[in-house]
């Protein structure tokens, strides 16, 4: 035989709000614990920019943008080389990497980034970048348009 | 020596030289090529805009100063004159940054009876390495928007697919408070600055505010620009990566 017990009812009522308020801390320190991880993985990335940007300037050299793109059977490598001269650029290519280095026209540079003190030092463009798949380094066709230099090398076919 | 400071959504809103009463408030962020940014600076350099506003957090934003002629100024900016007013900034904003900026950008332009905030971008794509010209779209939050758009001939809507980032909060948000936005997006590299895709944005804002910005400095210094803003470029493919970017290149499971 069941009965209405009151205190029964009291203490499953404190135990839900005791449940409710613990859901609710939960919630809050995920919350909290994640954007702690937002914050930490920000600043692990400013130091990883910081670092670059510190060896450029002790080296004297810009590191050329640049961006890879997938054509199939080719890879197209497109390097941004704004500031250097265009008949100095050297390109060379290894099966599993491409460099790229170029000497800077020192005007041109002061005249973007005007006379910022560690500006005055930069002397050389210098890249290098990973590819994604083994490529044939004699197939390599190279095209300069403005300051932009394509690289296009056929991929490496399996045996 | 401000003149009017207002705090919306954690952003600091400091007018320091008269805004005025403009009918178009153009929004450059860094985002896909920085088409955007390049428009931006562009536009208040050859139209001689006044740097009137500064926006600023010291939650949201790095501990930055702009220092322009030994004078110190917020990250963000608006520049102003006529009909136009310009919001640049000088850094890429961080993901935690987006939302709120987002919303106060609207706020703002609500508060100060902007007719029409004109949002703009780049669009990566692949094939943009063949392209001579580059594509043209647009997105809009109302009728009357969209109205505008419509009468430039050239420029396209864009169908379907994702945008990521401040923009998508700015057209979101707009369609909730019924502003009048325009999202204008060019075909563009994705993480490489594109001052080509710049220029066919800005030849669109001409048709769209009757204010002329001339293109040709911008190709032909385009290589300057591409220098100057390298760093820029860097920290915003980082922050583009973080913001969930990769959405835009995905097709939408509804179809």
């Amino acid at each position: 035989m069941s009965y209405y017990d009151p205190f029964e009812e009291i203490r499953r009522r404190i135990y839900k709000a005791v449940r409710d308020t613990m859901r609710g801390f939960e919630r809050e320190f995920e919350e909290v614990e994640s954007l702690i991880e937002e914050v930490l993985s920000e600043t692990r990335e400013w130091e990883r920019m910081f670092e670059e940007r510190v060896e450029e300037i002790r080296g004297g050299y810009i590191e050329p943008l640049s961006t890879i793109i997938d054509r199939g059977d080719k890879i197209l490598l497109i390097v941004e080389t704004p500031g250097a001269r265009q008949e100095t650029v050297e390109i060379i290519v290894t099966e599993r990497a491409i460099r790229v280095e170029a000497k800077l026209d020192e005007e041109r540079v002061r005249r973007a980034l005007g006379s910022i003190a560690h500006t005055r030092r930069l002397t050389t463009m210098k890249g290098e970048y990973r590819l994604p798949h083994p490529v044939d380094p004699k197939q390599v066709k190279v095209e300069k348009r403005g300051s932009k230099v394509y690289i296009w090398i056929p991929k490496l076919q399996p045996t | 020596m401000s003149v009017y400071e207002e705090e919306i959504n954690g952003f600091i809103y400091r007018e320091y030289r008269p805004l005025g009463k403009p009918r178009f408030l153009v929004i450059g962020l860094p985002d896909v090529g920085l088409v955007g940014e390049i428009a931006a600076v562009h536009m208040i350099r050859s139209l001689g805009l006044t740097d009137s506003v500064g926006v600023d957090s010291y939650t949201l934003l790095p501990p930055v100063a702009v220092i322009r002629s030994g004078e110190s100024l917020c990250p963000i900016r608006v520049y102003s004159g006529g009909d136009i007013a310009v919001m640049v900034t000088d850094i890429a904003l961080s993901p935690r940054a987006i939302v709120p900026l987002a919303l106060s950008i609207v706020e703002f332009a609500r508060l100060r009876g902007v007719e029409t905030l004109i949002g703009v971008t780049g669009v990566a794509n692949p094939e943009r390495a063949e392209m001579e010209k580059p594509n043209v779209y647009w997105l809009s939050s109302t009728v009357e928007a969209s109205n505008i758009a419509l009468k430039v001939p050239g420029i396209r809507r864009a169908e379907e697919g994702y945008i990521v980032g401040p923009y998508a909060i700015i057209l979101k948000e707009s369609v909730r408070r019924r502003v009048n936005t325009l999202i204008l997006m060019a075909d563009s590299f994705l993480d490489l600055p594109d001052p080509e895709a710049a220029a066919e944005i800005l030849k669109v804002l001409t048709q769209i505010t009757g204010v002329q910005v001339p293109v040709g400095k911008l190709i032909e210094e385009g290589e300057l620009v591409k220098l100057r803003m390298k760093e820029l470029m860097k920290e915003t493919r980082s922050a583009l990566a973080r913001m969930g970017k990769g959405y835009e290149y995905r097709a939408p499971i509804i179809y």
